[in-house]
């Protein structure tokens, strides 16, 4: 973050960190409330109705209400469930954005409206992020998989062998690295 | 300047190890739901959507489960002196300190430095989040997320001087995926201590009664300073040395009479501060009716402790004697002393003065003879003028030095604003009153200004004369020095004085 925003600038009695490489939480509650919007849009495709699930996900976004961010994220799986096509590729960004959304949310939701956070901080959370769709994303593929080819056994037997054989190697690698 | 600033630390009163976050439950929730809703419609993508969340809570599930983190050991409560019941853990610990610089701006922020503990030696992994939240004197809070062990520098406003609590903080921990807690867990604030820096050094007026036999002013008692009194017949006893062979020759023409030189002696000037701490009244008028937290903006206390920190600087640069005293009678009084170290000890203080309601004392406090005494007081209550009166009677050069700041009247309600009509105006009848019975009262300046030069600020437009109201400072005490020396004749200064001149080491 450039040196503008590390907030030494206006006298406003706030105690404001003085170093570079803290984010303001502002972009990231409007990061939060885009990428819900995004996904909202996706599901509603264009109708009038986004606007309510739009507004809650901004709600969700400002305010510290876990129950906002949990009706914001039912809204949009009960959407998915219902107005998406089977074996959409869409699944995929939905897995992602679903995850990042709960995770965000979970981030703000006991947070004042006004503060910082480390780009550090952030990368930890996005490594934490990555461990997870590391192994989310296959079974994402896999239950496409499973949708489109579903009269294929062989198909599906070696989707999920693969898997699981993923699923396996990458906890035996986690075991190593903590030893 | 700051003093030693101290920062309070880590008085745990509500800590518990970490624990699954509501988050937990909102992952398990939401995967039900999935895996519900794609096998009611027959939709293996639909289920998929739920891995991520059953991934998110089987790993809060095996942290929840997992041994606990070590914690800190118990802090003592520093109040009650028992130790807290429950321990936080120690990787989510976090310490505030005061940075520095020492030797800020007027009116600069204070640097801090937010210290979470490092989790490493804590025994816990990296892979931690630190929230803290901070909170400045009268500001909504404020969040500040940090990798464990991050550092942060923090920039904070402080008093202008004196000691105040600066910023309310607290921490939580949490895991990186947020699967995991710990409970808040509030710090005790940090709180600092500015010392007042002296101003632009005024004049210094002296009582005629001058003591000691060291010194830079002039008394006059014969001894064996450097300003000549008289010139006369060498007589017995006289020394050798202090024969003038000059006046000799052009007095006694036939060389039967030796002339010596006898001087006067050199003195010091003891001058008595005495501050009013009983008010401590915002330049703002309306706040003096909030109840809310105060701000660190200059107030009366804060122009009493820069103007007396500025005449002490001035009178122990030339090596004169400074006591100071306080009118609520809460601390016993700094006797008279010279020397950089009675500044410091000063200027400590002063810093260490806050506002304490004025209590019945058995006696007057009593300054030392031939001593200038100098009040700084908002002139609130007839105390401080009466003592004013009762010091000029006992024969001590005195003067008041009016601490009120420059007001911005801001009050809201009519209550308010006939209550600041009557405050200024029985304030501005106790001013009258006291000019009227010739003692002097001076403004104590601007309380981000240094306090003017004097010799500037007299040939202003200001009426030259210490009745003329609203005399400032430096103005003031240049005149009334003026004044003393007409007088008496005596304690004018030896000679050029260096106003920058630092004061004598431990001159005692």
């Amino acid at each position: 973050m450039s040196r503008a925003t590390r907030g030494g600038t206006a006298r406003s009695g706030r105690a404001v960190p003085d170093r570079p490489g803290m984010v303001p939480l502002w972009l990231v509650r409007g990061a939060t409330a885009l990428l819900a919007v995004l996904l909202g849009a996706v599901v509603w495709n264009g109708s009038a109705w986004i606007v309510l699930p739009a507004l809650l996900a901004v709600g969700a976004a400002l305010l510290p209400s876990i129950g906002l961010a949990s009706v914001t994220l039912l809204l949009l799986i009960v959407a998915y469930a219902v107005n998406m096509p089977a074996g959409s590729p869409w699944l995929l960004a939905f897995v992602a954005g679903l995850h990042a959304l709960l995770v965000l949310y979970l981030l703000l939701v006991r947070l004042p409206l006004h503060g910082w956070i480390s780009r550090s901080a952030l990368v930890r959370i996005g490594v934490s992020f990555a461990r997870v769709q590391i192994l989310a994303q296959p079974l994402a593929v896999l239950a496409l998989i499973l949708g489109d080819a579903g009269s294929s056994l062989v198909v599906v037997v070696a989707g999920v062998v693969a898997v699981i054989g993923w699923a396996l190697w990458l906890v035996s690698r986690r075991r190593t690295e903590r030893r | 300047m700051t003093s030693p600033a101290r920062s309070r630390r880590g008085g745990t009163h509500s800590a518990a190890p970490a624990t699954r976050s509501a988050g937990w439950a909102l992952a398990v929730i939401l995967g039900l739901v999935c895996v519900v809703a794609g096998l009611v419609s027959g939709r293996p993508d639909t289920v998929a959507l739920a891995a991520p969340f059953a991934l998110l809570a089987a790993a809060g599930r095996r942290s929840g489960t997992a041994p606990a983190a070590p914690a800190a050991a118990p802090v003592t409560d520093p109040v009650t002196g028992s130790a807290a019941a429950a321990a936080t853990p120690s990787w989510a610990a976090v310490a505030v300190r005061v940075a520095g610089p020492r030797d800020r701006p007027a009116g600069g922020r204070l640097r801090l430095q937010l210290q979470p503990a490092d989790p490493l030696r804590a025994g816990a992994s990296s892979d931690r989040l630190v929230t803290v939240l901070l909170a400045s004197p009268g500001c909504p809070p404020d969040a500040m997320v940090l990798r464990a062990g991050e550092d942060c520098p923090l920039l904070a406003d402080g008093p202008p001087s004196g000691e105040a609590d600066i910023l309310a903080y607290g921490w939580a921990g949490s895991t990186a995926d947020l699967m995991e807690d710990t409970a808040f867990t509030a710090a005790e604030s940090v709180r600092v201590s500015i010392l007042p820096r002296p101003g632009a050094l005024p004049a210094r007026p002296v009582s005629r009664r001058l003591r000691g036999l060291a010194g830079t002013h002039r008394s006059r008692r014969p001894g064996e300073g450097s300003d000549v009194r008289s010139i006369a017949p060498l007589r017995p006893g006289d020394p050798l040395r202090r024969i003038d062979w000059r006046a000799t020759a052009r007095r006694s023409s036939d060389q039967d009479r030796i002339m010596v030189r006898g001087r006067f002696a050199d003195a010091e000037a003891s001058v008595f501060l005495v501050i009013d701490q009983a008010h401590d009244l915002p330049d703002r008028t309306a706040d003096w009716f909030s109840a809310a937290a105060a701000r660190l903006a200059p107030g009366s206390l804060h122009l009493a402790r820069s103007a007396a920190a500025t005449v002490a600087a001035s009178y122990l640069s030339v090596g004169d004697r400074v006591g100071l005293d306080d009118l609520s009678g809460t601390r016993r009084a700094l006797r008279a002393a010279a020397g950089s170290r009675q500044l410091e000890q000063i200027r400590a203080r002063l810093a260490g003065t806050e506002v304490i309601p004025r209590r019945r004392r058995r006696r007057d406090p009593a300054p030392p003879q031939g001593s200038v005494v100098l009040v700084f007081s908002p002139f609130l209550d007839a105390e401080a003028a009466r003592l004013l009166l009762l010091w000029r009677a006992q024969g001590h050069v005195v003067a008041g030095i009016d601490c009120m700041p420059p007001l911005v009247r801001t009050e809201t309600t009519a209550a308010q604003t006939a209550s600041v009509r009557l405050v200024l105006l029985r304030r501005r009848l106790l001013l009258d009153g006291l000019r009227r019975d010739g003692v002097p009262v001076f403004t104590g300046g601007s309380p981000d200004a240094d306090v003017v030069d004097g010799d500037r600020a007299v040939s202003g437009d200001r009426p030259a004369g210490l009745s003329g109201p609203e005399l400032e400072l430096g103005a003031g005490l240049l005149l009334l020095s003026r004044e003393t020396a007409r007088r008496g004749g005596a304690g004018a200064p030896r000679g050029p004085v260096d106003p920058t001149a630092t004061p004598p080491r431990d001159g005692r």
